[in-house]
């Protein structure tokens, strides 16, 4: 111990004893000079302590699962407002139901889904963006009503500037160019969180969310533009949306 | 679908209506430059029907052009229309790949072309002065002494102008070390101006571009200790211009190595040899506490200047920004100088 102690004052490399123990006690040591680390360690070194058995139980088939038809209000930081469309397609499901000690069973979903989405903002005294993106992530529920995603995007971004744009050739003759802006690529990332009555005490075929976007759209002046972007969505589905997909169950039981 | 169809296109044909050209005395519009590679906007903002434009030049470089608006140039829209350019790869100048047009010969060009669309979109009979703040001090005298070009432009506004880089260094320099030491004796803000002083006689001017652009850090901060009067914060960034595009910019500008590239091609850059070579109405604007650049750099543009009207004006409260430090003044001075020359 002093001789890990003394090595980590010095700029020699410290001896390692490569023995479990004794890769644990130089992370310990490494830790000692900072707290929070120090209570991370502790804190880890407790979760080892408890005995969990685990038994699980897999089975894969086929469910039908709502494709959901949304229409948002889009608002980009810090002037533009839109709008946009999309649909959300489940691709994968998995339910996860886990028995507790008392033997009660809870459920937790996670499905895959893809999405897919086209809109516009328009930002005054600026430009006019037209989109369309395509989402892959994970939407996670319970039982309960409420929902979270996390999405990764990709898509395409076309601006129209506000106003005429002008240019100018090399006789020095003015021309105005009609619908003028440029195309870029986008890509970034999603938070969703929300509420689907279909799983509310009296049922009901929509949901809500508030989605918050942060996305880059490149190439911008040879580098990129970061977006700050939200969202608030109403979702829709009917039964002759829903597709068949493929349903994973994991059921799991906590023995202590 | 037809739904989200006919929500969607009455909003997209709105977004794209086309846009007539009026003279007004109310103007606010904006159009834009596309010329190799950017896309420039121009906020066109005040009285076009006194057919007297005044085309901003935005220092920096980089610094956009729409931060001036708001107090610090509204008492002109009553008077003459403004015409706030951000110049490429500044503000919210957009465009793809273009920083290797990034360059001051390819800005002047830009400047040339945008004063070709200018008479085209306003008339030829608009009469176009220009304004140059800083390093638009540097574009505006690059562009004047190009060919012919002052032909187009009733009168020359310079604002605490850089035309010439080596000089304001030189000077700014020997201010920062001249004020320093005496402020130092007097006991005002002895702990803030000592750093300054011992940094600025430990490095010369015009050595690189990193000593330059801390120096320039130094003679910014300075003014707070001089009690420089900066007026009300009312920059009015929210108004046009997104201050994500032009923090990012700015961000690629100076952290970029083509944007530095840009950056250290300026520093040798000089126009006070050619100055002679302007004509038209001249008028100088100098802060009497500007450290970026000195009063001195006026004296010398305007000694050397080949015009016959030509005034050199200090502002008495003013650092760097004169129409930030004095406000009313800045505006009477250049309402008086246009409504003299016109």
């Amino acid at each position: 111990m002093n001789q890990l102690l003394q090595a980590l004052k010095t700029n020699y490399a410290i001896p390692v004893d490569d023995s479990v123990s004794g890769r644990l006690h130089l992370l310990y040591c490494k830790s000692m000079p900072y707290t929070h680390l120090k209570v991370l360690f502790c804190l880890f070194s407790l979760l080892l302590l408890f005995e969990v058995g685990l038994q699980a139980q897999d089975s894969l088939y086929k469910v039908r699962m709502p494709v959901f038809v949304r229409s948002s209000f889009y608002y980009d930081f810090p002037q533009s407002f839109g709008a946009s469309a999309g649909v959300d397609f489940p691709v994968r499901t998995k339910v996860i139901v886990t028995t507790d000690k008392k033997g009660e069973p809870s459920l937790k979903f996670r499905d895959l889904i893809v999405a897919g989405d086209i809109g516009f903002y328009r930002y005054l005294y600026n430009n006019s963006g037209l989109y369309f993106f395509q989402s892959l992530g994970k939407r996670y529920h319970k039982n309960k009503p409420y929902y979270h995603e996390w999405l990764a995007r990709v898509g395409l971004l076309r601006t129209f500037y506000d106003g005429i744009v002008y240019t100018v050739d090399a006789n020095g003759d003015v021309k105005m160019l009609n619908n003028f802006g440029r195309y870029y690529l986008a890509t970034g990332f999603a938070a969703v969180f929300g509420y689907d009555f279909e799983r509310s005490k009296k049922p009901l075929p929509v949901a809500i969310d508030a989605r918050s976007y942060i996305w880059i759209q490149y190439p911008y002046n040879s580098f990129v533009l970061p977006h700050l972007s939200f969202e608030l969505s109403f979702k829709y589905h009917c039964d002759k949306f829903n597709i068949a997909i493929k349903k994973k169950q994991i059921e799991e039981n906590l023995i202590k | 679908m037809r739904i989200i169809l006919i929500i969607l296109i009455p909003l997209l044909v709105l977004s794209c209506k086309k846009e007539t050209v009026h003279l007004s005395t109310n103007t606010d519009e904006i159009f834009w430059l596309s010329n190799d590679g950017a896309d420039m906007p121009v906020w066109v903002k005040g009285n076009t029907a006194s057919r007297v434009i005044i085309l901003f030049l935005h220092g920096g470089p980089g610094d956009g052009s729409y931060r001036y608006a708001g107090f610090q140039t509204d008492q002109f829209w009553s008077h003459f229309a403004f015409a706030y350019w951000d110049q490429r790869d500044a503000g919210a100048a957009a465009g793809n790949s273009n920083y290797s047009n990034l360059n001051l010969g390819q800005m002047i060009e830009d400047l040339e072309k945008l004063i070709s669309v200018l008479k085209y979109r306003y008339g030829s009979d608009m009469e176009i002065f220009l304004m140059g703040h800083s390093f638009g001090g540097l574009l505006g005298s690059g562009y004047l002494v190009k060919g012919n070009n002052q032909n187009n432009i009733r009168g020359w506004i310079e604002v605490d102008g850089a035309h010439d880089y080596p000089e304001s260094n030189t000077l700014e320099r020997q201010m920062l070390i001249d004020t320093g030491t005496s402020e130092i004796a007097k006991g005002h803000y002895v702990s803030q101006w000592t750093p300054i002083v011992n940094y600025c006689i430990a490095n010369p001017a015009n050595i690189s571009l990193n000593v330059d652009l801390l120096t320039d850090d130094y003679a910014s901060q300075a003014e707070d200790y001089v009690d420089i009067n900066h007026t009300g914060t009312a920059i009015d960034y929210f108004s046009v211009s997104s201050p994500i595009s032009l923090g990012i910019n700015l961000f690629y500008l100076y952290n970029s190595a083509t944007g530095r590239q840009f950056l250290q091609s300026l520093e040798p850059m000089t126009y006070t040899d050619q100055l002679y070579k302007i004509t038209i109405p001249s008028l100088l604007i100098w802060g009497q506490y500007d450290f970026t650049v000195p009063l001195g750099s006026g004296i010398h543009a305007l000694n050397n200047l080949g015009s016959t009207y030509k005034h050199l004006v200090i502002m008495p409260q003013s650092g760097h920004v004169p129409m930030n430090g004095n406000t009313d003044l800045f505006a009477q001075t250049v309402i008086s100088f246009i409504e003299t020359v016109r």
